[in-house]
């Protein structure tokens, strides 16, 4: 073999190659020439069909959600009035700490200090925390409860201290109290606007 | 063109090397792994003079069990009496006329391929036309195609080692048959001869006249290389020469080397025609499958084409469908968030209800000083009190569990009948599902 390679090749190397070079270059031609874009067609293929694939199923999916949409929908409307709904959570905190100083000043609290203003993401839901200290007198704590449940925009205290001082000469005591207060924050719309699908070319 | 059986058959060649006394020979097969040997045979000679005819009856005899198909390829190794050895070197300094270079009429001799214009030293190997038609005669005669008769030297030249000197010499054959051949640095054979001498002192003056007749720069130090023969023979050539064993040599072996180098005798047929028909078969047959799967991909390609259409066309029509679909998951998915926070929250201890739970305990003269509540942790510390009361009074409530005594806070510590428990709240509210929402969007 090699050395009748050796020898065709120094005399008649057109032979040996002239119709594998024809072959090739046949191929490569039709190739080009009429499916040359037959990987980015493929590949296209395959995409459209893993993206309708994926609407069917969005579709499948959303026919139980209708159901099930309806099933928590007055829950949520309930906890929807009652939450700060902005279309950003600093000016649902901003509203909280307004709503609450206004609350604290309606009963009668003093030296309102408001602190850390925080939020966390709980999903598409986020938990607003607001600190809070001021002052009072053991006879109004009851109220503030009650009053925080009962407001438009509902709030919870997460966590309490409370020091009394200032024992007067009748037992009565003025108390310094630091709380953490929470309420919920709620997007307006859906968190996300789904992307328009790519039309044709 | 014609596509032929055998060439998808295993490829076979015949080695044949005849000496003045005995003939070998060698049945070749070409596997994936390179050429094997099937059969090797040698065969004495009755008589020197035996001619060609007489060699043909006895080479059908020993090959008639082995089986090779008619046509194959034979090669002949012919001695120096059959097939000369010339170097041609056409340097512009020493311009030699081919004709002259050999004792025949260029036309009587066939000659191996040479390069006219080349001026590096060529090696050119001739033999008579009587003796190429004999030859090419017996191979025919027996069913074989004589393809090219090499010269003996072109055998032994990978044998030998690589050594400085301007030239090498190799001895090699037997008792009865004896040969010299003499190569150049670059390992090509320079000249090849039959050594007739058969005692010690005339086979050392024949190595040296052929030395002589070298135009070599000087005469000493070339090494002597000795393969197959007898110690006998070169007692006197040990005195002169640097003498070389080679051991271990097979014919069998070197023909095979032979086979696969690209060494040209005196070629009679080219061989190579049937690997152009070969690599043209092939390049038929990988058009053909190569045009198949084209038009697979052609025919796949108009397939493809209209499901992009079609995938386009349906994609159209349910994006707003799609959308409205996507935005209801995640308006759900908001939704049982934010009722999963409202349950998370609610789940957490009321901060008031420890305290409420705990006040009865403080009554006069003690007095409550300090609340704390994280979480479940209660803390609670007062004045003008003790620590037990209030501690069997959280017991008996059932709704702490690890009650200890805490130090109070610094701003009591001034103060008179400190006291203080730490304890976790057991009781909470009723905790809404929080999984509830969740799983509903599942």
């Amino acid at each position: 073999m090699k050395r009748d390679l050796f020898r065709i090749l120094r005399r008649n190397a057109i032979k040996l190659v002239s119709l594998p070079a024809v072959v090739l270059g046949v191929l490569l031609f039709i190739y080009y020439q009429y499916i040359d874009n037959y990987m980015d067609h493929l590949e296209e293929a395959g995409g459209i069909a893993l993206r309708l694939e994926v609407m069917e199923n969005e579709f499948s999916y959303s026919k139980n959600l209708e159901i099930k949409q309806a099933a928590i929908k007055p829950e949520y409307s309930d906890i929807r009035f009652k939450s700060f709904e902005s279309v950003s959570v600093e000016m649902s905190l901003s509203e909280m700490q307004n709503t609450l100083t206004s609350l604290l000043q309606s009963l009668y609290f003093e030296n309102i200090q408001i602190g850390k203003l925080t939020s966390t993401q709980h999903g598409y839901a986020k938990r607003l925390v607001l600190e809070a200290q001021f002052s009072a007198v053991p006879q109004q704590i009851p109220r503030l409860e009650s009053a925080l449940s009962a407001n438009q925009r509902a709030m919870r205290i997460g966590g309490l201290e409370i020091k009394a001082a200032d024992i007067s000469s009748d037992g009565g005591a003025h108390l310094d109290i630091s709380a953490q207060f929470l309420a919920i924050h709620v997007h307006p719309a859906s968190p996300e606007i789904p992307k328009p699908l790519p039309q044709s070319r | 063109m014609k596509l032929k059986k055998f060439q998808f058959a295993r490829q076979q060649h015949i080695f044949v090397a005849l000496a003045a006394s005995k003939l070998f020979v060698v049945q070749l097969q070409q596997r994936f792994t390179g050429w094997v040997c099937l059969h090797n045979a040698e065969v004495t000679l009755a008589k020197t003079n035996e001619d060609l005819q007489d060699i043909s009856v006895k080479l059908r005899d020993v090959t008639a069990t082995w089986d090779i198909p008619v046509g194959t390829w034979i090669s002949w190794i012919m001695p120096s009496d059959i097939v000369g050895v010339t170097s041609y070197n056409k340097a512009s300094e020493q311009r030699v006329e081919i004709e002259s270079l050999f004792p025949f009429a260029l036309a009587d001799l066939k000659v191996s391929e040479f390069d006219v214009a080349n001026t590096r030293q060529q090696v050119i190997y001739w033999a008579h036309n009587d003796w190429v038609n004999e030859v090419a005669k017996v191979s025919k005669q027996i069913g074989w195609s004589c393809d090219e008769i090499y010269s003996r030297a072109q055998l032994f030249q990978f044998i030998l080692p690589p050594h400085p000197a301007e030239y090498r010499l190799l001895l090699e054959g037997d008792d009865s048959d004896r040969y010299l051949h003499i190569f150049a640095a670059n390992g090509t054979a320079v000249r090849s001869t039959k050594v007739a001498a058969s005692n010690p002192a005339d086979l050392a003056v024949i190595v040296r006249r052929e030395i002589g007749a070298l135009s070599a720069k000087s005469t000493d130090n070339f090494p002597l290389f000795v393969c197959n023969l007898p110690d006998h023979l070169l007692e006197h050539a040990r005195s002169v020469f640097d003498v070389r064993r080679i051991e271990g040599v097979e014919l069998r072996e070197l023909m095979i080397r032979l086979l696969q180098s690209s060494q040209t005798g005196i070629e009679l047929q080219p061989t190579y025609l049937s690997l152009i028909d070969k690599v043209n078969a092939y390049s038929l047959a990988f058009a053909m499958i190569g045009g198949i799967l084209l038009g697979l991909m052609v025919w796949h390609d108009g397939v493809l084409e209209t499901e992009i259409e079609d995938g386009r066309r349906q994609m159209r029509l349910n994006t707003a469908r799609y959308q409205t679909a996507k935005a209801l998951r995640q308006e759900t998915v908001k939704m049982a968030d934010v009722i999963a926070l409202k349950a998370s929250i609610a789940s957490e201890p009321p901060v008031f209800m420890p305290l409420l739970e705990l006040f009865p305990a403080f009554t006069a003269p003690a007095t409550l000083s300090y609340y704390d509540i994280k979480g479940k942790s209660v803390r609670v510390a007062g004045i003008k009190g003790d620590s037990s009361t209030l501690k069997s009074f959280a017991e008996k409530s059932g709704k702490f569990a690890g009650i200890k005594t805490m130090v109070p806070p610094d701003f009591l510590k001034e103060s008179s009948g400190v006291f203080g428990l730490e304890m976790q709240w057991l009781n909470s509210n009723p905790v809404p599902d929080a999984g509830t929402a969740q799983k509903a969007v599942k």
